[in-house]
């Protein structure tokens, strides 16, 4: 996995001269990174976050604030993310919990669209104009600001978070987790501390979220309110709802999916939104297992146990 | 964890709006005994049950296992020290493989961080405990099957294998051989006879022979309250439980 990546990145970044391209590359991987993360939540415990944009705009503010204060350092700009994230998610996490379902959508909602209402009255941060960047993030000899290398550490950090993901589905945890979506009642009468888990793995999802949401400033050069408003915690949804929420590399097809046609469709036609409407629709409607689903499902048949 | 441990039901009170359905229910069950509840339909069986879990709290009075009350705590709490079950209805994991449930199970006490890397199935040594476990039960061919493909009664199966490979000290089976074909049935109570002094069980059935060949001491509950106690011969020549309980049986 990180080998293939090794090999892809330069291939790729020498494919994609054209630099829009690589600046959707960047954004695919970078919503990829909060996607995942937030199928931690989704596909792993069952529970939909409606507010996930929330810790993306914590996380860009984070490098934008500090960047207004003159500190360039990106390792203080991503430590600052995943402090104030991890702080934001360990307060609202056991409150958010309490609930499931419907009930947990809301709350999750209710506190993104809180966060929103407070950047827009802060004036000091840029209020609803939002804030460019006074510059990017430095990690080391590293100008975040450069495209190509804004590329390949959001790609390995990609790479790095599907890797993890993948081990967390396996290990007892994330079994343990995907027992209680199933039956909360059995998981429980097992001793599994199936609350406690779920709050660890909110926090852990909002801090990798927040850390996509400082690439994202970088990416963007720019941050505004509107990260944490409805629309952009939806699109991380349906990201994660097409592509599969049912694999770890299920969002990673949805934002590629999602990305390219909301990149390219508008040069098609002015009336590309109908088609794209429809096109979700079916896909919801008709792959159970998301985009991912559909297409391993057109691998030849085979690997079906039966007995 | 293991071991074995009394269980104490000091005036235990669960009412249900104004349905009375444990009525100062109290009774020691010794360490490594096989304690048989029988009763009619809504007696209150269950109920008991659900209350010694953790999944119902009692209105009144308390529970102990070992010299610890265990009143206050959750189902969690008290799964951890070591109280296993089955419920009436089998209660599993249909996505999991009959081994990835009895391996959950086994794990489920000791969630350390590495819990969260380590693969489920990665330990060699829980998966032998879990393949026997399964292979005790009655399950040994089918540990690479889906819980959803098998049948109503090796779900049971399979609900006393999650519950036996973590060494419960307190086991509670809710009718664990209803709905079970003549054979499953037969291996059941050949299995629960193999139990007997290895850990202290709560056994709710309603095959009388059974209850009768393999339980201790016998426990009759009618409407909530506990009208009875005693060995098989006690309760056969009761005539308050004949007439509210085994008087029925010969009818049907
Ligand atoms: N959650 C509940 N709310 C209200 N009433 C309940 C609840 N659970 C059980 N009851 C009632 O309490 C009584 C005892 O039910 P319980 O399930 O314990 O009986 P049981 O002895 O297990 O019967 P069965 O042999 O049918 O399983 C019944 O009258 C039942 O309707
Ligand atoms: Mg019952």
């Amino acid at each position: 996995m990180i080998l293939s990546t090794c090999v892809l990145v330069p291939t790729v970044c020498f494919w994609f001269d054209a630099p829009h391209l690589v600046t959707l590359a960047t954004r695919i991987a970078i919503l990829s990174i909060a996607a995942i993360s937030l199928n931690l939540l989704i596909g792993t415990c069952g529970l939909v976050s409606f507010g996930h944009g929330m810790y993306l705009a914590i996380g860009a503010y984070s490098v934008s604030i500090l960047q207004t204060t003159g500190v360039d350092n990106g390792f203080a700009h991503f430590s600052a993310a995943t402090v104030v994230a991890g702080i934001a998610a360990a307060l609202i996490g056991p409150l958010a919990l309490r609930t499931s379902g419907i009930a947990f959508i809301m709350v999750t909602l209710a506190f993104a669209q809180m966060f929103f209402y407070l950047m827009i009255s802060l004036r000091v941060f840029g209020g609803d104009d939002g804030m460019s960047l006074a510059g990017h993030s430095l990690l080391g000899p590293l100008d975040l600001g450069n495209r190509l290398g804004l590329f390949e550490v959001s790609v390995l950090l990609l790479a790095a978070i599907t890797a993890l993901s993948q081990l967390f589905n396996r290990s007892t945890a994330g079994y343990a987790l995907r027992a209680a979506r199933q039956n909360v009642r059995r998981a429980e009468s097992l001793g599994l501390d199936i609350h406690r888990l779920r709050r660890i793995v909110y926090v852990v999802s909002a801090v990798l979220t927040a850390d996509a949401g400082s690439l994202f400033a970088n990416l963007n050069s720019y941050v505004s309110p509107s990260y944490s408003a409805w629309p952009m915690s939806g699109d991380l949804i349906l990201i994660v709802v097409l592509g599969g929420m049912g694999s770890v590399f299920g969002p990673i097809v949805g934002a590629i999916f999602l990305l390219s046609v909301e990149s390219f469709a508008p040069g098609l036609s002015e009336h590309w939104m109908l088609p794209y409407g429809i096109a979700i629709v079916w896909i919801v409607m008709t792959a159970r297992h998301g985009l991912l689903g559909a297409l391993l499902a057109l691998r030849p048949a085979g690997k079906e146990r039966r007995q | 964890m293991s071991g074995i441990a009394s269980l104490e039901l000091r005036g235990l009170v669960k009412r249900f709006g104004g349905l009375l359905a444990t009525d100062h229910v109290s009774v020691t069950i010794a360490e490594g005994e096989l304690f048989a509840l029988i009763g009619p339909n809504g007696a209150g069986k269950s109920t008991l049950i659900g209350q010694i879990a953790g999944e119902l709290m009692p209105d009144e009075g308390e529970i102990l296992i070992g010299d610890q009350s265990i009143t206050g705590w959750g189902v969690v709490a008290r799964a951890r020290s070591g109280l296993g079950r089955t419920f009436q209805i089998a209660q599993t994991i249909d996505a999991f493989t009959t081994l990835e449930s009895v391996v959950l199970s086994r794990r489920s006490g000791s969630l350390s961080p590495t819990g969260f890397f380590a693969p489920l199935l990665g330990d060699k040594e829980i998966l032998d405990i879990a393949r026997e476990t399964l292979n005790v039960v009655g399950l040994g061919e089918l540990t690479q099957l889906r819980v959803d493909r098998l049948s109503h009664g090796e779900r049971k199966q399979l609900e006393l294998a999650m519950a036996l490979v973590r060494q419960p000290r307190v086991l509670l089976l809710d009718e664990p051989m209803a709905g079970m074909s003549p054979g499953e049935s037969e291996t059941m109570a050949q299995l629960l006879s193999e139990l007997r002094g290895k850990c202290t069980i709560v056994l709710i059935e309603h095959d009388m022979d059974v209850v009768f060949k393999l339980a201790d001491r016998i426990g009759v509950l009618a409407s909530g309250a506990l009208i009875a106690i005693g060995s098989a011969d006690d309760i056969r020549n009761n005539p308050l439980v004949r007439a509210s309980y085994l008087g029925e049986e010969e009818i049907t």
